[in-house]
């Protein structure tokens, strides 16, 4: 019997929503099972995309062919991008979105998604037959046959909501969480874990005073995130403002005061909730010195009055919360209209995946997002996207390697390295830092890495490539053709230059004198003016990268070359059933944790937490060894 | 007698090996090291007065028998327990008379009784694989089994001891705070001033100072190939080559009353105030009328502009115009050989004569004085690659300016903090996010 559909994706959250689309562009009959579609595409937290190492992520997905990039595009009522004073490697583009826009524009390109049905239902457990996955269990007691499965479940297995001392099972604020799931992954010999996350308050925007709040604007030329789509008119709706207040010693007062009564300090709370990303209960007691903490207003959308109050995540009973919303500047009138509240929920550790973000424990059966003890919906989303394809890759038969990206290609490789080798203790956020080649990885070249990848895997249609590759070509032909254009001090040409500002004491290039940190703005007419053909097409991004490649070229070759040393180690690969117990002189410890986590490289087994150099360079005899019995 | 040590996988070998030089002393040391229990099974059966459960760290006086119980010797028997001990395996030490056929009849007893013969390095390998030792004491002890003079082990042991570990790690603290604050900048732009990003890279600048001073010093020019090198200099028949000899304390130098005799360098290591140092005498700096003395002046002028120390030898009855000629740069030390001939000897100089031995001593002191002492604690027992480290660190660092986007001086940090991490073995992504979060308050 032919089972209807070849990939199931349990959950359709932003890992969901990716992990189907990519499977069905894969040409998998896929089947999106959602408990709500209503509730495909939703934004559980803040209302926004992207920022410091998550807009490279949203670039990195659209370069890849997935949905978030443009979804964010056509919905996002603010655009910013973040360290916008610092060099292209490091700057985030962040945009508020419209929440309820941005769930309907996902729901929208899933439904239009060729292969892809979205059904509603429940999954309670994992049919196996020879070792491997075979289908899915349905919570009415049906059963699904397939190849293979992604659960995305976020938030909701064993979903527990706590405000103050009340509790209530749930996955997200009055949607029942998921319970069997936890059992039948438990079943599989899977080790789970519990985290915890939580969410601010949501204000009438009506209640807000905003003459006490300081502006926080967008950026005047917004810049978009999906170059693939390119929708026009950008923006399509219309921008709004974000505002800031800011805590003050009332609200520490009140919330020391109040301690005992948020379940976080009470101790009803046992996951271990982000450090990156925490409460203003941790806030106040762990920066006792502060006087205040930023609190972000951001309006949740136009048809909505629902306004999200960032930094002020917390889980004191309900009264409490509005004398503490209440003791913000503008805020005195405020009224709230949904409670802030703390969720704790059941992950897999990561380490039990395998690089494709497969299990281990059952071939056919991948995880992707929350479950796997990240946040973010850039995080889910990207982890999404690659468990998807493999899950097609699968179900088709997959005789080659799985699709993987390494660290040096994206951040999704180095999050997702980071998760199988390392694990994750507390919910895993990206953040540049966490790239060893955080210069190669800046969303402007985020095209340049994957499309490649993405064409060659058949994420990427060709049609939707070309106009990307062209977009590369033309740069490359760019700055090919500003070295060698040869700017001579004469008379006249020291003269106009002189008119722009720039000195011009000797020969130099078009690259020469754009490479200046100096470089007036106006150097662009008059660049253009020599070579029209290439630079006038140029947009104005596609102009500032040519500018920075020219400017950060000697830093970036010099990335380049470190790459090629830490490749080495990365390449030297440890056989999949290697023993680490009774290796001679390999100290107990570090054979423990490096059977946990099981490293697929010498590089992966170096960044293990308590695996020394020492460790390392015995593992590195142990294999030369072993290498040199397989030659024998 | 059947071996104890079964020969699985999965069970270390029991390791033996003679831990003192070859050839005859007045003892010899032979070490066991491995599984606890097995290790300690087969030195009872080789040192049988050792009893079941040995007292660690205690020496206990036993006849020593080979695997037949025919009595080799009789000596005494240390036992360190598991992980305490060298190699953090238990070990067994038998001392035993220095007769090479002693040892090896021990070595081969504990053979035939299942251990394994020690490859080079590999009782020091198991050290560090066993977390007792990191990689920069794992070569210090390399260098302390290989030195060659008094100062070399002293310094040897220093890194042993962990001292140019101590100091690089201090250092790398400091730059992985200063990381940790160029980063929360980068990763939190939201929640962090911006003014910390100053302030780190003032931090950084003073650090690339400290590292360039130490990488200056540390692993440079007192690795083997390059002792430091006092070249003996001066007028033909000065008595160079009787200083020579009598410094090197055998006739090595051709010895002739004719002025001109050495022709080629000699040279000649030799120890001097606990250091090794390399001397070499040279023919006389006189412009030569033959051809085969011009040769050896050549060559003295070569040796000479090499040296860290000359040693002007001016004699009473061989005047000359000694400082011509000489390398610009060297320091010299004068010295008024011959004083046994009477004569007033040069203002300044040292007065030595080789054949009574008279300064000798003084000179001695002089030349290690005029060497210098160490210039950082661990600096010249380091290996050239922990220096090439350090330098590579301060390299790294120098082109942090103040204009320096924040992202590329960080980029510069990494490197640096890499290049210290092959010298005390550590990665530092966790440790770094750990002191981003202790000290930031970051995230909405």
């Amino acid at each position: 019997m032919r089972a209807r559909y070849e990939v199931v994706v349990v959950g359709g959250g932003h890992a969901g929503a990716e992990a189907a689309a990519a499977a069905a562009r894969l040409g998998r009959r896929t089947l999106l099972l959602t408990r709500e579609r209503a509730a495909l595409g939703r934004m559980s937290c803040n209302p926004a995309i992207g920022g410091l190492a998550k807009g490279q992520v949203v670039r990195e997905i659209d370069a890849l062919g997935g949905l978030m990039a443009h979804a964010a595009d056509r919905t996002g009522i603010q655009f910013k991008v973040l360290n916008a004073s610092r060099g292209p490697a490091v700057q985030g583009l962040r945009c508020q979105s419209d929440r309820i826009a941005y769930a309907a524009e996902v729901s929208e390109l899933l439904s239009r998604q060729p292969s892809l049905t979205i059904a509603e239902g429940t999954a309670a457990g994992f049919l196996v037959r020879g070792g491997r996955l075979a289908g899915l269990r349905l919570e009415d007691g049906s059963e699904l046959l397939c190849s293979s499965v992604v659960v995305t479940s976020g938030t909701f297995l064993r979903g527990l909501v706590h405000i103050g001392e009340r509790r209530e099972e749930a996955g997200r604020w009055g949607e029942a969480p998921c319970s069997g799931l936890s059992e039948s992954l438990r079943a599989l010999g899977l080790r789970l874990g519990r985290m915890k996350t939580g969410t601010p308050p949501r204000v009438h925007r009506e209640s807000i005073d905003r003459s006490k709040l300081l502006r926080s604007a967008g950026d005047g030329r917004p810049r978009r995130f999906s170059l693939r789509s390119r929708i026009e008119p950008f923006p399509l709706l219309p921008q709004v403002d974000c505002w800031l207040s800011h805590t003050n010693e009332r609200t520490h007062d009140l919330i020391r005061a109040n301690l005992g009564r948020s379940p976080l300090y009470s101790g009803r709370i046992v996951g271990r909730g982000p450090r990156y990303c925490p409460s203003i209960e941790d806030k106040v007691v762990r920066f006792p010195d502060r006087e205040r903490h930023t609190i972000f207003i951001e309006p949740e959308g136009h048809g909505t009055d629902w306004t999200y109050l960032g930094g002020l995540s917390m889980s004191l009973p309900v009264g409490l919360q509005l004398e503490v919303v209440r003791s913000l500047p503008g805020l005195e009138r405020a009224e709230i209209l949904r409670p802030a509240y703390a969720v704790e929920y059941d992950v897999v550790f990561p380490e039990q995946l395998e690089d494709s973000l497969e299990t281990r424990a059952l071939p056919g059966l991948f995880l992707a997002g929350q479950v796997n003890g990240t946040s973010g919906y850039e995080e889910a989303a990207g982890q999404g996207l690659v468990a998807g394809a493999n899950a097609a890759l699968v179900a088709g038969g997959r005789i080659g390697p799985p699709f993987t990206l390494g660290r040096h290609e994206a951040y999704i490789g180095v999050m997702i390295d980071d998760l199988v080798t390392l694990g994750a203790d507390e919910p895993y956020r990206l953040l540049t830092s966490r790239a060893e080649h955080r210069l190669l990885l800046g969303a402007e070249s985020a095209y340049a890495r994957l499309v490649p990848r993405a064409i060659a895997a058949g994420l990427l249609p060709e049609k939707e490539a070309e106009p990307l590759l062209e977009r590369e070509a033309r740069q490359a032909a760019a700055r090919e053709a500003l070295g060698q254009l040869r700017v001579v001090p004469d008379r006249e040409t020291v003269a106009t230059l002189d008119r722009l500002s720039v000195t011009l004491a000797e020969e130099s290039t078009g690259a020469g004198l754009l490479r200046r940190p100096d470089a007036p703005e106006s150097l662009r007419g008059w660049l253009e003016e020599r070579l029209p053909g290439l630079l006038g097409e140029l947009d104005e991004e596609e102009w500032s990268r040519l500018v920075n490649d020219l400017r950060y070229e000697g830093f970036l070759r010099r990335e380049r070359e470190s790459l090629e040393r830490v490749r080495r180690a990365e390449e030297k690969r440890i056989p999949a059933g290697f023993r680490y117990a009774g290796i001679p002189g390999l100290s107990a410890e570090a054979a423990e944790k490096l059977e946990r986590h099981r490293p697929r490289t010498l590089g992966q087994a170096a960044r293990i937490p308590g695996v020394t150099a020492a460790a390392v360079t015995l593992l590195l005899a142990r294999l030369a060894v072993r290498g040199g019995e397989a030659a024998a | 007698m059947a071996p104890l040590v079964a020969d699985g996988a999965g069970v270390a070998d029991v390791l033996v090996a003679r831990a003192t030089p070859p050839g005859s002393g007045a003892l010899a040391i032979v070490r066991l090291s491995g599984p606890p229990g097995t290790t300690l099974g087969i030195a009872r059966a080789l040192a049988p007065r050792l009893p079941a459960r040995p007292e660690a760290r205690r020496a206990y006086l036993s006849p020593f028998r080979d695997e037949e119980g025919a009595l080799l010797d009789e000596g005494l028997a240390l036992y360190f327990a598991a992980p305490r001990s060298a190699t953090g395996e238990e070990v067994v030490e038998l001392q035993a008379h220095g007769a090479p056929a002693i040892a090896e009849g021990l070595v081969a007893a504990a053979v035939a009784l299942g251990a394994r013969r020690a490859r080079p390095g590999e009782f020091t390998r198991r050290a560090l694989a066993n977390g007792r030792i990191d990689l920069a004491r794992a070569e210090g002890i390399g260098r302390l089994a290989g030195a060659a003079s008094r100062g070399e082990a002293r310094r040897a042991l220093g890194l042993v001891r962990g001292e140019l570990s101590l100091r690089v790690e201090a250092l790398r603290e400091e730059l992985l705070t200063v990381l940790a604050d160029l980063e929360a900048g980068l990763d939190f732009a939201e929640d962090v001033e911006e003014d910390g990003e100053a302030a780190a890279l003032a931090r950084a600048r003073r650090l690339h100072e400290e590292l360039a001073k130490l990488g200056r010093v540390v692993g440079v020019g007192r690795a083997e190939a390059g002792l430091p090198t006092v070249v003996l200099v001066g007028a033909p028949n000065a008595g160079k080559s009787t200083l020579f000899n009598a410094l090197v304390g055998e006739d090595r130098a051709l010895v002739t009353e004719t002025p001109g005799t050495t022709r080629d360098a000699v040279s000649e290591v030799v120890e001097i105030g606990g250091e090794r140092v390399r001397l070499v005498d040279t023919a006389g700096l006189r412009e030569a009328e033959e051809l085969v003395e011009r040769l050896g002046v050549e060559t003295a002028r070569r040796a000479a502009g090499g040296a860290d120390l000359l040693l002007l030898a001016c004699a009473p009855d061989a005047p000359g115009h000694e400082a011509e000629g000489l390398p610009e740069g060297v320091p010299v030390l004068r010295v008024a050989t011959k004083a046994d001939l009477g004569g007033a000897g040069a203002e300044g100089a040292l007065a030595v004569s080789a054949r009574t031995g008279r300064g000798l001593d003084e000179l001695r002191r002089e030349i290690a004085g005029r060497l210098g002492a160490e210039p950082e604690p661990g600096a010249w027992g380091a290996l050239p690659r922990q220096g090439e480290a350090v330098r590579r660190a301060a390299e790294a660092l120098q082109a942090l300016s103040a204009g320096l986007p924040g992202e590329l001086a960080a980029a510069r940090v990494r490197a640096a903090l890499h290049a210290l991490g092959e010298i005390t073995g550590e990665t530092a992504t966790e440790e770094l996010l750990e002191r981003i979060f202790e000290r930031f308050c970051v995230g909405k």
